[in-house]
């Protein structure tokens, strides 16, 4: 095969991954717009449009400006944080079980998150405020969320540094650090009056349903320049596909990449996790998803993991929102059901695509 | 390009890997390194290229300190083939080699930087399963991606780290041609190597070390008998033949210091 027709064959492909992305945009564009109209109250096209032009009833203003946007935007910026963190997390670590959820960094972020709102008093909770988690601090509870999920990549990367453990030893470390913190958020409500309790019980589920434009700004905010962080280091994390020392002899310098990386990865989770609360399997399935489409490859990776990410989680809250209207599901538990048989399945399938030797 | 080792000692975890390690590379050298396990012959490539960074000593490349100099820019001058290629995700082979051109790409490879990817993966005929997954290929054809890999760097010096651990004898000698055409094409390459006969074969000048020192370096004639039992604790037979040398272990040395046995020497074979 002559050169020609190699560079021809891999534009091909690149081209293919470009048309992923831009379907990508395109179905969440659409994605926006089903999440709009639907819902307890079903908004027509017409009506939305009146809704931006600025003459509509109150009633409907209020609700896709102060109900509908922000927890689109959510359930986006959510999405985004966790699969990104995911698909990067498990670069870094060259490990596909990796993923916030799997690792306990969710776990220990919500344990830090519940941390602020009983013993820092981040949260006050007034039974007939019909919200039971009134956040009304939620810098200190994204602090405390962030730091205690530090506790856990922390174990994780002096597991993987000292000990050299393999993707299982990792993995089970995860589980630990996940019933450890579970235990410790066990022993916050057993010492919880009862109205902290339901707060705590209620705020564990992830729920869009706490989406604010005040929380999706604060998460906007940090989530940016996490993205750029991590799209100008795309290809650091492609070399580090290939072995530390490979990596090295590039002038990668391994260590500061995969310890900026796990904490911003860290930091990102710990965002969602403690405005939404845990929404597990995103972080895993959706990047392995991604990698199933376009293969390995992190330059493309990292924005179609964002992307997906987004997608699939403003997807699912649709779904929870309608699926057994008017009751609205936790996404968390959605998510949960969704990613457990989707995960197992793309194990079974795709073993040897998605699987590091 | 030259390589002057200039009196290095590498230590890890309060253990000398590394001592008096003084030697020049030419220009267009083949230099095997060879010596026991745990010999230092990994930790003196990976030395070189300045991954480990020797406590004592420095080694300059064209007259350069590589400890001044960013190994961004190093690898630009030296290409590295690892040992092992254990953890390698599942990536394609022109993903693969383009990587090697990593040192030379900003925001995106750039035309120059796919030309050069794909005349390497043609010169080495690895065309037909461009866009395999890597960990789905032989082990030589493996081997022969990651030398691909390396090339992309556009080297001037390549350095491997037993390339030919775990292929059948094609291979071998397949890996080992490929490294002498390049070498002969002005490359310089060293080489950590076990096997002696290839390194007798291929290589212009050998390295022998023993507890992390240079035992012997030079050309064929440092392959003794004497040379090669005291360095591997083996009984060894060299066979010459005008420009041939050919080593065939023999089997155990048993010195009179080390047993009781009143015989000198026992072997297995002959």
């Amino acid at each position: 095969m002559n050169s020609e027709k190699l560079i021809e064959k891999y534009h091909k492909t690149r081209r293919y991954k470009i048309l992923f992305l831009v379907l990508l945009i395109l179905a969440l564009v659409v994605m926006i717009f089903v999440a709009l109209t639907v819902g307890s109250t079903t908004i027509g096209a017409s009506k939305l449009i009146d809704v931006f032009r600025g003459n509509t009833q109150p009633q409907i203003y209020q609700v896709i400006y102060n109900i509908r946007m922000p927890r689109i935007a959510g359930a986006i910026l959510a999405g985004t944080a966790l699969s990104l963190s995911g698909a990067v997390i498990q670069s870094l670590l060259r490990n596909p079980l990796a993923s916030p959820y799997t690792l306990g960094i969710s776990g220990a972020s919500a344990f830090g998150a519940a941390f602020a709102i009983i013993v820092l008093g981040a949260g006050s909770s007034y039974a007939d405020s019909g919200d039971l988690a009134n956040i009304n601090n939620p810098y200190i509870l994204t602090i405390s969320a962030f730091l205690w999920s530090l506790v856990g990549v922390t174990v994780i990367l002096l597991l993987s540094h000292f000990k050299g453990a393999g993707p299982e030893i990792i993995i089970l470390a995860g589980i630990i650090i996940s019933s450890l913190f579970g235990a410790g958020i066990s022993a916050m409500q057993y010492f919880a009056d009862n109205v902290q309790l339901a707060s705590i019980v209620f705020w564990t589920f992830g729920d869009m349903g706490r989406a604010s434009w005040n929380n999706v700004t604060i998460i906007a905010l940090i989530l940016t320049p996490v993205i750029l962080y991590f799209f100008y280091h795309r290809w650091n994390y492609k070399t580090l596909q290939s072995g530390d020392e490979y990596a090295k002899s590039l002038g990668v310098k391994v260590g500061r990449v995969r310890l900026t990386g796990m904490v911003i990865a860290s930091l990102a989770t710990a965002v969602a996790v403690s405005f939404y609360g845990v929404i597990a399997f995103v972080g895993l399935v959706v990047p392995h998803i991604v990698r199933r489409i376009i293969g390995n490859d992190e330059q493309f990776l990292i924005p179609a993991s964002a992307l997906f990410g987004g997608l699939f989680l403003l997807a699912s809250d649709t779904l929870a929102r309608t699926i057994i209207a008017p009751v609205v599901l936790p996404i968390g538990i959605l998510t949960s059901f969704l990613g457990a048989p989707l995960f197992l399945f793309l194990l079974i399938k795709g073993m040897s695509r998605t699987y590091w030797k | 390009m030259k390589i002057n080792i200039n009196n290095i000692q590498f230590s890890y975890n309060g253990t000398t890997v590394l001592k008096d390690i003084n030697c020049k590379i030419n220009n267009g050298d083949f230099i095997a390194v060879v010596g026991p396990n745990g010999s230092g012959k990994s930790t003196l490539i990976k030395c070189i290229n300045g991954i480990l960074k020797p406590q004592i000593g420095t080694v300059y490349i064209a007259d350069k300190d590589i400890k001044q100099t960013h190994l961004r820019d190093l690898s630009k001058t030296i290409a590295y083939v690892p040992q092992n290629s254990n953890g390698q995700a599942p990536v394609s082979v022109f993903d693969t080699v383009l990587l090697g051109r990593k040192p030379y790409i900003n925001w995106k490879p750039s035309s120059v930087d796919i030309k050069i990817t794909t005349d390497i993966i043609n010169h080495l005929q690895l065309d037909d399963i461009f866009m395999k997954d890597i960990n789905k290929l032989s082990g030589g054809q493996q081997q022969t991606v990651y030398i691909a890999r390396a090339l992309a760097q556009q080297p001037e010096i390549l350095l491997l780290d037993e390339p030919t651990a775990n292929l059948d004898l094609k291979h071998i000698i397949e890996i080992m041609d490929t490294l002498k055409n390049l070498c002969n094409k002005g490359f310089t390459v060293v080489i950590a190597l076990h096997d002696i006969n290839l390194a007798l074969r291929y290589a212009s000048s050998i390295i022998m070390l023993k507890e992390g020192k240079i035992f012997a370096h030079g050309g064929k004639d440092i392959i003794t008998e004497e040379n090669l039992e005291k360095l591997y604790d083996i009984k060894v037979k060299v066979i010459r033949n005008n420009d041939f040398h050919h080593v065939i272990p023999l089997g155990k040395l048993y010195r009179e210091d080390k047993t009781k046995n009143n015989e000198l020497y026992k072997t297995t074979i002959g």
